[in-house]
């Protein structure tokens, strides 16, 4: 693996972030509606704080390995074995993660911009980003990162803005929406949507200083709670519960609804721009790590190589589904409800292990 | 490497031309000209089908003329009719726009369209089966006005003529959207997508009509109401007492429980729903001279701050509490007294014509129509914890008990441009004596210091 390859905390933490925030855009305010009612933005402030805690959990074990991949922390501990099986637990995780999101990015735009085109050739045009992207390396991939992020995110603001005079405070009310016990208990299995942090567990050899990427986390999870519980509360001002529930593209919608005048209309051009150019992105990353995880796994020298027949393969996954209804099934229900179990409960096993290994004298053999 | 590298970007330039081609060039590539937009939509209950929908079509080369707005500019105009107005007899919304296709060459596509016109018939019999296929529709804008009518859609849309504006789009957005006239709501339809599903408030739609008159004395025939006056806000679309080349007319508020229309309520009742919602822009009030002499006093009342209402529940009924916080300026005073310089007895006048016609107007909400449209119910929502204790507390089926306190607080702020008028003869009313009237108001000619 070429890691002579560096870059800064701010690129990290921008890589990071669009890969957690995405999801704001495609679905997680109607998630958190369909969970919690009209108290989604309260779902969203414990699941972020969740998020937090077991972020700072799964760290507390990461001292012993500063600078060390997950992969290379599995191997410290399990030797070969573990570091083929971690690799593939999360090469794999990546890689569905990959192939739903792409299915669903391409039913999004095919159902508000390319009405008529097949989905496979909506997907096409995502396909040759993506590939264009593994090849580039992660270098191209985080750069661009650093540029879209900030773009994106000052385009969901001005949404935010915009639809501000369309808000109705009363329609945060009944203040615990359907109830504690639904914010508390869907409010831990959704820290699953957090779950793309397993990416920051693949990028410290990356990073200009290694003992940087703790922090990275704890920005990246601060910066989307935020934009995830802002998100969710400005759906709920303007979309009443239980209407907040039928929106295919929450933000698309919103945006529709913003007319400043008769002059600043149709908003949602803005949209659909700053989200391809997010969705490109994630896509690129999510791809890129988990070729290169399954690699680095595989005991590969070269992940480039591996770039285009995983990206055949992820086309074909990417159909599996058979409607667009299974793809929402599969990212409410699996995804976004065992994704902690990945990033959260694995990867902390992981690092228990590695640490008993390393103790038993075992540990550093690997590196 | 260097190859590599040159390789890599001749590919990225091929790839960037043939998506650029693509992406623009294939299946989703839709020419402008090819395309028919209309700008209005009639939902009538059909003949030969469930449904009759009436497209009102723009005919941009008529459009082109002037005008600046949305779609205007450029053409320099062909002359003819600005629309033009199809009728089908359909199934449903799409089934339509596809008889539609048959019969005009170019393909429809709902992206322009501003209005949607229901009838009277059919709002009764219940129209939230149409509005949520519009709202599903990507095509449909959620900022669409939705206007129910007397008169059949179809007929309606033929008769509507935007005389002082050559672009039918802009015409609508102006007379609907418009926050000079209160005398009808703001009604779009993601606002009654959204109501006809809350308990906490019922959908409204603007009250349009066809006015029929043609001369002067038709408004003749309408009978005279001797020597006093009529409230303008007192009509409805339709009987109001105009002659006009413009046609349609835009007055009062079509009332919903849940997708079904169940009354209607006049401008002035319409003010009133305003000034509860806190959507009261402003408008002129003519209140009745204290001197019961059958002169007025006109004043642009404005809303200063939102209202606020609080909902309590006692012995099982709701005590529904609105406070409005109005200020109004002097337009027009007919009589010879000094109001400028005396206005609190013409405040005190206002804010009893105020209280009297908001109770009035929420008393006919819940006891004849049993529908909350002012949304009420969101003021009440905050004292329930959860949604399921809120549900079952079932809210529509306590407004009709409701009791009305209307609170109003009235101040008048400016004179206009005039602070004192001169004038000897102003109407017929006996002159008041400088201190003879209560509260010391004092006659024009008296010359007293303020």
């Amino acid at each position: 693996m070429d890691k002579r390859i560096r870059f800064g905390r701010w690129e990290a933490i921008m890589l990071i972030t669009n890969l957690i925030c995405t999801k704001v855009f495609l679905y997680f305010n109607r998630m958190t509606a369909e969970d919690t009612g009209n108290a989604g933005w309260m779902m969203a402030a414990f699941t972020s704080a969740m998020a937090l805690l077991f972020y700072f959990l799964v760290m507390s074990l990461y001292g012993k390995f500063e600078g060390m991949d997950i992969l290379d922390i599995a191997e410290a501990g399990g030797g070969k074995v573990l570091r083929t099986i971690t690799g593939f637990v999360l090469g794999g995780a990546l890689f569905v993660l990959a192939a739903i999101t792409m299915r669903k990015f391409s039913e999004d735009i095919k159902t508000i911009s390319l009405p008529t085109s097949p989905l496979s050739y909506v997907m096409g045009f995502f396909m040759a980003g993506v590939i264009i992207a593994g090849l580039l390396g992660v270098e191209s991939i985080v750069r661009h990162n650093a540029i879209v992020t900030p773009i994106a995110t000052a385009g969901y603001i001005v949404i935010l803005l915009g639809i501000m005079p369309n808000i109705d405070v009363t329609n945060l009310l009944p203040i615990l929406g359907t109830g504690l016990k639904d914010i508390l208990m869907k409010g831990f299995y959704r820290t699953s949507v957090f779950a793309e942090l397993l990416v920051l567990f693949m990028l410290p050899p990356f990073l200009e200083n290694p003992g940087d990427a703790r922090k990275v986390g704890y920005v990246a999870i601060t910066a989307s709670s935020f934009f995830f519980v802002t998100g969710s509360l400005v759906y709920t001002l303007v979309f009443p519960y239980p209407t907040s529930m039928e929106p295919f593209l929450p933000v698309f919608n919103m945006a529709r609804l913003i007319g400043l005048g008769r002059f600043f209309q149709r908003i949602e051009s803005l949209f659909v721009f700053i989200w391809v150019m997010s969705a490109l992105v994630y896509l690129s990353t999510v791809f890129y790590f988990g070729v290169y995880t399954v690699s680095k796994a595989a005991g590969l020298k070269y992940a480039r190589p591996m770039m285009i027949p995983f990206a055949i393969i992820l086309f074909s996954a990417a159909f599996l589904p058979v409607d667009l209804l299974s793809v929402i099934k599969i990212e409410s229900e699996i995804i976004n409800t065992w994704g902690w179990a990945v990033t959260f409960a694995f990867i902390g096993l992981v690092m228990i292990a590695a640490g008993a290994g390393k103790r038993a004298g075992r540990g550093t053999k690997g590196r | 490497m260097k190859r590599t590298v040159v390789y890599l970007r001749i590919g990225c330039c091929l790839l960037l031309l043939i998506m650029s081609l693509a992406l623009s060039g294939c299946y989703d590539q839709r020419e402008i000209d090819e395309m028919a937009y209309p700008l209005a939509v009639g939902l009538d209950v059909g003949r030969a089908n469930i449904l009759r929908m009436t497209l009102q079509l723009a005919a941009p080369l008529s459009i082109g003329g002037g005008g600046g707005g949305e779609s205007g500019g450029g053409g320099g105009g062909a002359g003819g009719k600005p629309v033009s107005v199809i009728t089908v007899d359909t199934p449903s919304i799409y089934s339509g726009l596809n008889m539609v296709n048959n019969v005009i060459s170019k393909e429809i596509n709902m992206s322009h369209a501003k209005v949607i016109v229901i009838s009277r018939k059919l709002a009764e019999k219940g129209i939230s089966k149409y509005i949520q296929a519009m709202m599903r529709g990507r095509e449909f804008r959620p900022d669409m006005f939705i206007v129910v009518t007397d008169d059949p859609p179809d007929v309606y849309l033929r008769e509507v003529s935007s005389v002082l504006e050559s672009n039918p789009a802009k015409y609508y957005e102006l007379l609907l959207g418009k926050d000079y006239s209160s005398y009808y709501p703001e009604a779009r339809i993601a606002d009654f997508h959204h109501a006809i599903e809350r308990l906490d408030i019922e959908p409204t739609a603007v009250l349009s009509g066809i006015n029929p008159k043609e001369s002067v004395e038709e408004i003749d025939m309408m009978g005279k109401t001797g020597e006093h006056y009529l409230d303008e806000g007192r009509y409805e679309a339709g009987n109001v007492p105009a002659v006009s080349e413009l046609k349609n007319v835009a007055m009062g508020t079509a009332v919903f429980r849940g997708g079904k229309m169940v009354g209607t309520l006049n401008g002035i009742e319409s003010v009133c729903f305003q000034m509860v919602t806190g959507r009261y822009n402003h408008s002129y009030w003519t209140i009745p001279d204290i001197t019961g002499s059958g002169n007025v006093i006109v004043m642009n009342v404005v809303q200063r701050k939102r209202p606020k209402t609080t909902v309590e529940m006692k012995d099982g009924k709701p005590y529904i509490t609105v406070r409005l916080d109005l200020e109004g300026d002097y337009t027009s005073i007919q009589s010879t007294l000094e109001h400028e310089k005396y206005p609190e007895a013409i405040e005190n006048k206002t804010i009893e014509v105020i209280r009297e016609n908001v109770t009035t107007f929420l008393r006919r909400t819940a006891e004849e129509f049993d529908s909350d449209i002012c949304g009420l119910g969101r003021f009440m929502k905050g004292k329930f914890l959860t949604w399921d204790e809120w549900e079952k507390f079932d809210w529509p089926s306590h407004y009709r008990n409701s009791e009305f306190n209307v609170e109003v607080k009235f101040k008048i702020r400016r004179t206009g441009l005039i602070i004192r008028l001169m004038m000897p003869e102003l109407s017929a009313a006996p002159r008041v004596a400088s201190g003879s009237v209560k509260g010391g108001w004092l006659c024009r000619y008296s010359h007293g210091p303020w």
